[in-house]
């Protein structure tokens, strides 16, 4: 008995300290969205008074909601599609290990060490309308003066910046593919095609799984690189959902950026664990 | 063939990572009117060195690289340790509140934190501003990752040599001290990597959760070089700083290239 009880009391204390830091510094802050997205904490007043679902009104009324859904959204997609495409692409051209591959795989991972603040500076020297790459192309596209296209624009440098990260998870998974498995394809006369198709696709599902969930994630999170690169504009055409959470907190709106930061909380919810169950059932059928 | 791919790999290679590296170093070595609008052009007059002695001075990348480093250094030392020791736990216990809390402290990977009302939460806890607030928020949401990788080599690792030692009266903490941590040498080296990378590069939790400049870390002073002239940015200082920012993890990056990438990659087949 006492021997059973010292033990549990051992488990409890090899547990105790990350899960009260989880506890504190993760769990119960997402838990105070729920509260305090109701009120009207701000840098105006005194004190906090409950205001019902004032906040979201104004979300919707303002407009707010609907733009920054659909920016994050479009941004969102154009990640996922462009930073798994490219992902993969390299994956299937530097997957055999060799000297030469180990080199281009470190120049295309080189992005991911780089901070996205400073990757969307960097972009925004390069892309602007008098520079570097406008006057060596001789060419006069506003990169990021476009109300349609600049949201495309910084959803690439997104993917520029994490596509070494995909790349690599696509190499583990076609590297862990049962060599046999492409020797028999090769003896059944299969041509290079087929076999991406028919047998390293579908056997890189779990690859792809990890990929498309968190490179959405990170996407609907996003803001270093649009910060740096657009601070939201041209006129609100790429205020992502945490650009206008920063901008409202910076106005001393608090309960109301808390509100949208209530409705990303739910909208990565609704959009990761369905995602992620739909493609893990459909691992598992292959 | 092969010729032809690699061609087209340098090609590639040479426009999408080398087009921006170069404007980067070359703009970094430029006086401030000649970088006053970037080029690829090399500069006229060098002013490599006395862009660096700026960044560093009026920049305060010093400060920022101590305070980056502690943060970054303390973040991960505590996750990994921490993450470890519940990770033991999660990976050798099947009981129903075990495998619940173990849920419980991983859905920090799909659901990031919230940071308003850490704010909130720090300003009650009298951590507003300070570096121990973002360490804790950074334990707090990266504890799930550690913890999920971890848990998963706790399950491939044999549980005899810990029998053993149990037998011979080992108590737990140096049956963990002495014979489990040691043995997730790999584990800790891929978590710790990608962990260092996030914490190092964040900048978007250490702006609303850090104030005052003495505690800015290096992505806090970039952002304040290029908000520091109001008219033009000052783009030769903030290149020789965005150097700064990424030059020490470029740099152990270089040096154990092989390891590191061999490493991420085990990561992810994990998850």
């Amino acid at each position: 008995m006492t021997t059973s009880l010292r033990a549990r009391a051992g488990t409890a204390g090899f547990l105790l300290p990350a899960l009260v830091v989880v506890a504190v510094f993760y769990l119960v802050p997402n838990l105070l969205n729920f509260a305090l997205a109701f009120t009207d904490w701000s840098a105006y007043k005194d004190t906090i008074a409950f205001t019902g679902l004032a906040n979201f009104r104004e979300l919707l009324q303002e407009g707010a909601l609907s733009t920054g859904l659909r920016v994050t959204v479009i941004y969102a997609v154009v990640v996922m599609i462009a930073q798994n495409l490219a992902g993969l692409l390299l994956a299937f051209a530097l997957e055999k290990p060799s000297r030469v591959h180990a080199f281009f795989r470190a120049m295309f991972f080189l992005p991911v060490l780089i901070s996205p603040l400073a990757a969307g500076y960097v972009f925004k020297a390069l892309l602007a309308d008098d520079g570097p790459l406008n006057r060596a192309a001789g060419i006069e596209v506003s990169w990021l003066g476009s109300t349609t296209w600049t949201i495309v624009v910084v959803a690439l440098v997104n993917a520029w910046k994490f596509m070494g990260v995909n790349m690599l998870v696509y190499i583990a998974g076609l590297n862990a593919i049962p060599g046999e498995l492409l020797e028999s394809a090769r003896t059944d006369g299969a041509s290079r095609w087929r076999t991406i198709r028919s047998i390293q696709l579908p056997l890189l599902a779990p690859a792809i799984t990890f990929n498309f969930v968190t490179t959405l994630i990170g996407a609907f999170n996003t803001f270093d690189i649009v910060f740096a690169m657009t601070n939201g504009g041209p006129g609100d055409s790429t205020q992502v959902l945490n650009m206008f959470i920063q901008q409202q907190y910076a106005q001393g709106y608090y309960g109301y950026s808390i509100s949208m930061g209530l409705l990303l909380l739910l909208l990565v919810c609704a959009v990761a664990f369905p995602l992620l169950l739909t493609l893990r059932r459909r691992e598992v059928d292959a | 063939m092969r010729t032809i791919k690699y061609v087209a790999l340098s090609v590639v290679a040479g426009l999408v990572i080398g087009v921006p590296l170069w404007m980067v170093l070359v703009n970094a070595a430029k006086p401030f009117a000649e970088a006053r609008t970037p080029g690829f052009g090399l500069p006229h007059d060098w002013a490599l060195v006395d862009n660096f002695r700026t960044v560093l001075t009026e920049g305060r990348a010093g400060v920022g690289l101590l305070n980056s480093l502690l943060i970054t250094a303390g973040s991960v030392a505590f996750i990994l340790i921490a993450g470890s020791m519940a990770a033991w736990v999660f990976g050798r216990s099947a009981s129903r509140p075990v495998r619940l809390l173990f849920y419980a402290s991983i859905v920090g990977i799909l659901v990031p934190a919230p940071v308003i009302t850490s704010v909130y939460l720090d300003a009650q806890l009298g951590l507003q501003g300070t570096r121990l607030s973002l360490i804790g928020l950074y334990a707090g949401v990266y504890l799930s990752l550690a913890i999920f990788l971890i848990t998963g080599f706790v399950r491939s690792v044999p549980r005899e040599l810990e029998e053993a030692a149990q037998l011979e009266g080992a108590g737990r903490l140096r049956i963990f001290a002495t014979i489990v941590f040691p043995l997730l040498g790999p584990v800790l080296f891929a978590a710790g990597i990608v962990l260092w990378v996030f914490i190092w590069n964040d900048f978007f939790y250490a702006f609303f959760l850090l104030s005052g400049e003495s505690r800015q870390t290096l992505p806090l002073g970039l952002f304040a070089v290029v908000s520091s002239n109001s008219h033009s940015t000052n783009w030769n200082y903030v290149f020789a700083d965005v150097i700064v920012v990424s030059l020490p993890l470029v740099l152990v990056f270089v040096l154990g290239q092989r390891r590191i990438l061999a490493g991420v990659m085990a990561g992810g087949i994990k998850g």
